[in-house]
C-alpha cells in the first residue's frame, strides 16, 4: 500500500487504536504487527510475502546459530553463508538480467558466441532495504554487538510496515531494545509525528511529484526539445524531487512509528546545505552511509591502513553503494563520481595536514560557495542517477550548453516555487519547527485535528492528480 | 560522593534541560488523544475530499478492492455532497487553477455518421473503406522545412518515452515540429472517461492545436472490466466479452474518426508485450481491436505493432534486447510495462518509418 493512499489511512486508522489496545499484551501485539505488515507487502504482491518471511526464518536460523556456535571457523562459515544468501536473493531479482546481460556483450565483445537465457525477475519491493536491515542482524550478533531475539520480535524489526519497503534502514541495537517492553500509551510523541506525516506528504504528494510532471520527466525524457535553462531547472527539479521523494517517505515512515510508540533514526539532515561531498554524505540517507561504513568499509580495513588503501575502500563503498542502488551501469558512475569527489576531499585534506597548514577560515561567503560547488557537483551526479543510459544523460549535458536560444518551455511559477521550498526549506533553522510544534502542541484537540485535515486537503489540492510509486521504492 | 559545582554553564545547562523536558510533556500526549486527532482528522478530510477520493478508487482495476472502496466511499461522497462540504476543495481548486479531473459518468458518443455512434448511419464511415481507394492510391502530402509537418503524441504514461523519442528522431529530419510536448496522462484510458476525458481531449487539442499526425498510445490502463461511460442498456460484461470488445471497440473507431474528421493522420502505437503473462494476453485482446479499427481506415491512420518489436525471438518478454550492433541494452523500466529510453527509440523507428511511407518528407531535398 502506498503511504498516500485512502486505503492506507484507513489500514492505519484500524490498526493504531487496536496496536495500542494490545500494547500491554507484547505477544498479542507482535502477532498483530506482523499480520499488519505482511498485509501491507502482499497488497503489492502476496507471492512475495513468502520471500520476506523466507528472509525473517533463514536469517533468524543464521542467527542463532553463529551465537550458538562455538567454533571461530564455524562461526565465520555460517557468517558468510548468511551473507552469500542474502545477497545472493538480492543479486537474482535485482542483478541478474544486468549482470547476465553484460556478461553476454562482453563475451561477444571477444568474439564468443554465448547465449543463454536473461532473467527477468519482477523486483520485490524494499527487497534491498530489509535484505541489508537482516545482514545487519547476522553481522552485529557475528561480532558480539548483538544478541539474537526471539523469533516474533525479529519478524516485528524486520517487517514493521513503516519501514519495510523504503527504510530507514534500522539496527537491531537501537529497534530491538524497544521490543523489550510496552511502549508508554500516555506519551505518544504525537505532535513530531503529526508534522512529520504532514510535512511528508506535502514534500512527496506536491514537491516530488509537481516537479516530476511538470519539468524533470520532460527534461530527461528528450532534452532535445528544451531549452538549456530548461535543462538545467530540470537538474536542479531532479535534486529536489529526489530528496523530498525520499525525505517524504522517510518523514511519513518515522512519523507513523512514533504513532505506534517506536522511534526510528533519522535519515536526512539538510543535505543541500552540505559544505562538501563527504558532508553530503553525512546528511544524505544516512542509515545507508553508516550502514555501508559499518559492514562495508570498514570490514575493507577503513582509514587504518595505508591513504591509498584508504582512497580504495572509499571507492569501492562508493561503487556498491551506487549500484545497490540500481542494477544499472550509471548507478556505478554516479557511485564513481562520488567516491572519486570523497578521495580527492580527503587527499586534500591528508596534505594539509601533513604540510601543517591550518583549516581555512570559517567565513558566510567560504560557506556560500563551498555548499553552491557542492550542490552543483550533486546535481551533475544525479544526471546519470536520473538517465537511464549514458547516452541520455550525455544527451542532458550536452543540451545544457547547446541550447540557450530555444525558448523556455518547462521552467514556470510552481516549478521555481517547488525548488524554492525544496532548497529553501532545508535552510530554516530547527528553532524554528520546534517553536512551530510547541504552539501547535498547546492548541486544543479540535484545533489540532481542523488543522491536520486542512494540509491533507491542501495536498489533495496542489498535488497532481495519480500517486506516482516513491523513487525509492525500486531501490 | 562527587558533587558538581554549579557554574553559570551549568546552570545554563539545567535549564536547557528542563526547557526541553518540558517542552517534551507538552509535545507528547497519550495514544487515545493522539488517536481522535489522526480520526477526526482523516474522517474530516476523507468528507472534503470524498470526490477526490472515489474518483482514485474508481480508476483501479476491478475487484474486491475496487469494489469495497467504492462501496465504503459511497454514502461519504453523498453525506458530503449533501452538506456542501466538497465546495472548499472546489473553491481552493479555483483558486490555485487546478484541473478538476473527476467527472460524470456521461455516455461516450461521437458525431452522427460515425462508425462509432449509435442510430441510424452507424458504421457507415468504418465499413466503406473502399470508397478513397477506388480512385487509386492518394497523392502524398509533402513537407519541407519551410512547411513543417505539425505533430503531437498523446496517450497513457506508456507514451511519454515513446512520443518523446518520435518528437526527437522526427524532429531531426527537420522537415517535422511538435506542436506541444508529449500529452502523457498517467492511469488514463479509453476505458475511464469519468477520470479522464480522452474522447473530448482529442477533440479539443486536435482543433487547438491542429496538427498534421497524431502519435497515439494508450490502452496499458484500459485491460479491466470495467467501462465507464457506455450507454444506456449496454451491458459491456467482463473484459475480453464479445459485449465489452463491441463498446471498446465503438470507443477506437470513434477516437479514430474523430482524428480523420479533423484532419489529421493517426499512428496508433499498439501495446507491447509485457513482463505478466496475464496482463500480456489482455494486452493483445486489446491489441487485436486497435489493428482491426485502423485497417479499417487504411486512408487516415496506421497501426504500429510494437509487440513484435519488444519480444525475444521466441517471442518472449525480456528487459534486454539486442540493438542493430547485437549488443543487449535494457528497453524496459524496472516495472515491466514502460519503456527505457532505447525501447522508445525502436518504437520511435518505426514510426518514423510509417510516416515517411505515408508522406513525403524528403523531395524538398531536390526541390532545393
Amino acid at each position: 500500500v502506498l503511504f498516500p493512499t485512502a486505503a492506507f489511512a484507513f489500514f492505519f486508522l484500524l490498526l493504531l487504536p487496536l496496536s495500542w489496545f494490545l500494547m500491554p499484551t507484547q505477544s498479542a501485539w507482535r502477532v498483530l504487527i506482523v499480520v499488519a505488515s505482511y498485509f501491507f507487502y502482499g497488497w503489492w504482491d502476496w507471492h512475495y510475502v513468502f520471500l520476506l518471511a523466507g528472509s525473517t526464518l533463514a536469517n533468524q536460523a543464521f542467527g542463532l546459530a553463529i551465537y550458538r556456535t562455538g567454533s571461530a571457523r564455524w562461526r565465520k562459515g555460517l557468517l558468510w553463508l548468511a551473507v552469500l544468501a542474502n545477497l545472493g536473493v538480492l543479486a537474482y531479482f535485482k542483478y541478474a538480467g544486468f549482470f547476465l546481460s553484460s556478461a553476454l556483450n562482453v563475451l561477444e565483445t571477444f568474439g564468443a558466441d554465448a547465449a543463454f537465457p536473461i532473467v527477468s525477475a519482477t523486483l520485490p519491493i524494499g527487497i534491498s532495504f530489509y535484505t541489508f536491515i537482516a545482514l545487519s542482524y547476522v553481522i552485529d550478533i557475528y561480532r558480539g554487538d548483538l544478541a539474537p531475539t526471539s523469533l516474533p520480535k525479529f519478524a516485528v524489526f524486520l517487517s514493521f510496515f513503516p519501514h519495510l519497503v523504503a527504510g530507514p534502514i534500522l539496527r537491531g541495537s537501537e529497534f530491538l531494545p524497544q521490543l523489550d517492553s510496552p511502549r508508554d500509551p500516555r506519551k505518544v510523541e504525537a505532535t513530531r509525528a503529526f508534522f512529520l506525516i504532514a510535512s511528508g506528504l506535502f514534500m512527496k504528494v506536491v514537491i516530488a511529484n509537481t516537479l516530476a510532471t511538470e519539468i524533470v520527466d520532460g527534461v530527461f525524457a528528450s532534452p532535445d526539445q528544451y531549452s538549456s535553462l530548461d535543462v538545467l531547472f530540470g537538474i536542479y527539479g531532479y535534486a529536489v524531487q529526489i530528496f523530498a521523494d525520499f525525505l517524504g517517505y522517510t518523514n511519513i515512515a518515522i512519523g507513523l512509528a512514533l504513532l505506534l510508540g517506536y522511534r526510528f533514526p533519522t535519515n536526512f539532515d539538510a543535505p543541500y546545505a552540505a559544505l562538501s561531498v563527504t558532508d553530503f554524505w553525512r546528511r544524505w540517507h544516512i542509515t545507508l552511509s553508516r550502514w555501508l561504513r559499518d559492514y562495508l568499509y570498514i570490514p575493507l580495513g577503513g582509514n587504518r591502513g595505508s591513504r591509498a588503501q584508504t582512497y580504495r575502500n572509499l571507492m569501492l563503498v562508493m561503487l556498491i553503494g551506487g549500484l545497490w542502488h540500481g542494477a544499472s551501469w550509471t548507478f556505478v558512475v554516479w557511485g564513481g563520481i562520488h567516491g572519486i569527489a570523497l578521495v580527492v576531499e580527503r587527499r586534500r585534506s591528508d596534505l594539509r595536514r601533513d604540510r601543517g597548514l591550518p583549516e581555512p577560515v570559517d567565513t558566510s561567503r567560504r560557506r556560500f560557495w563551498l555548499r553552491l560547488a557542492t550542490f552543483h557537483f550533486v546535481c551533475f551526479g544525479w544526471i546519470f542517477f536520473r538517465a537511464d543510459s549514458f547516452g541520455a544523460a550525455g544527451d542532458v549535458i550536452v543540451r545544457l550548453f547547446t541550447g540557450w536560444t530555444a525558448p523556455i518551455e518547462a521552467v514556470s511559477l510552481p516549478v521555481l516555487a517547488a525548488i524554492a521550498v525544496g532548497i529553501g526549506g532545508q535552510y530554516v533553522p530547527r528553532a524554528f519547527w520546534d517553536g512551530l510544534m510547541s504552539w501547535y502542541a498547546r492548541r486544543s484537540l479540535a484545533l489540532q485535528a481542523a488543522s491536520l485535515a486542512l494540509v491533507l486537503l491542501v495536498v489533495n489540492v496542489l498535488g497532481p492528480v495519480g500517486v506516482a510509486p516513491f523513487i525509492y521504492f525500486q531501490f | 560522593m562527587a558533587t558538581q559545582q554549579r557554574t553559570p554553564e551549568t546552570t545554563r545547562q539545567t535549564a536547557r534541560a528542563t526547557w526541553a523536558g518540558r517542552r517534551r510533556d507538552r509535545m507528547t500526549m497519550t495514544a487515545g488523544r493522539a488517536f481522535v486527532i489522526v480520526a477526526v482528522a482523516l474522517v474530516a478530510a476523507a468528507l472534503l475530499t470524498s470526490e477526490s477520493i472515489r474518483s482514485s478508487i474508481s480508476r483501479q482495476e476491478g475487484g474486491w478492492r475496487r469494489g469495497a472502496g467504492m462501496a465504503l466511499t459511497a454514502p461519504l461522497s453523498a453525506f458530503a455532497t449533501a452538506l456542501r462540504l466538497d465546495r472548499p476543495r472546489e473553491g481552493l481548486l479555483d483558486a490555485f487553477g487546478r484541473e478538476r479531473l473527476e467527472g460524470d459518468d456521461t455516455v461516450v458518443t461521437f458525431e452522427p455518421g460515425s462508425a462509432a455512434s449509435y442510430g441510424p448511419g452507424a458504421g457507415s464511415a468504418a465499413e466503406d473503406p473502399g470508397e478513397g481507394a477506388a480512385n487509386g492510391p492518394p497523392q502524398k502530402s509533402a513537407f519541407a522545412p519551410w512547411d513543417r509537418m505539425r505533430l503531437l503524441a498523446a496517450g497513457d504514461s506508456l507514451a511519454v518515452t515513446p512520443g518523446f523519442a518520435v518528437y526527437r528522431l522526427a524532429e531531426a529530419t527537420r522537415v517535422v515540429s511538435a506542436v506541444a510536448p508529449v500529452d502523457g496522462r498517467i492511469s488514463s484510458g479509453l476505458a475511464r472517461p469519468d477520470y479522464f476525458d480522452w474522447f473530448g481531449h482529442v477533440r479539443e487539442e486536435l482543433e487547438r492545436l491542429e496538427p498534421d499526425v497524431l502519435v497515439f498510445l494508450i490502452g496499458g490502463n484500459d485491460d479491466q472490466d470495467y467501462l465507464a461511460g457506455a450507454p444506456v442498456l449496454v451491458d459491456v460484461g467482463p473484459f475480453g466479452s464479445a459485449s465489452w470488445v463491441r463498446e471498446y471497440r465503438r470507443r477506437v473507431g470513434g477516437v479514430m474518426d474523430d482524428v480523420a474528421a479533423q484532419g489529421a493522420f493517426l499512428v496508433w502505437i499498439g501495446l507491447p508485450i509485457v513482463r505478466d503473462d496475464a496482463r500480456s494476453r489482455r494486452y493483445a485482446v486489446l491489441n487485436q481491436i486497435y489493428r482491426s479499427e485502423a485497417e479499417k481506415r487504411p486512408e487516415d491512420t496506421v497501426f504500429i505493432d510494437t509487440w513484435s518489436l519488444l519480444a525475444t525471438e521466441d517471442g518472449g518478454y525480456s528487459d534486454y534486447l539486442p540493438n542493430r550492433d547485437g549488443e543487449l541494452i535494457k528497453v524496459r523500466a524496472e516495472d515491466g510495462v514502460h519503456l527505457e529510453r532505447a525501447g522508445g527509440d525502436r518504437i520511435a523507428r518505426r514510426v518514423l518509418a510509417a510516416l515517411r511511407e505515408r508522406f513525403d518528407m524528403t523531395s524538398w531535398r531536390e526541390r532545393g
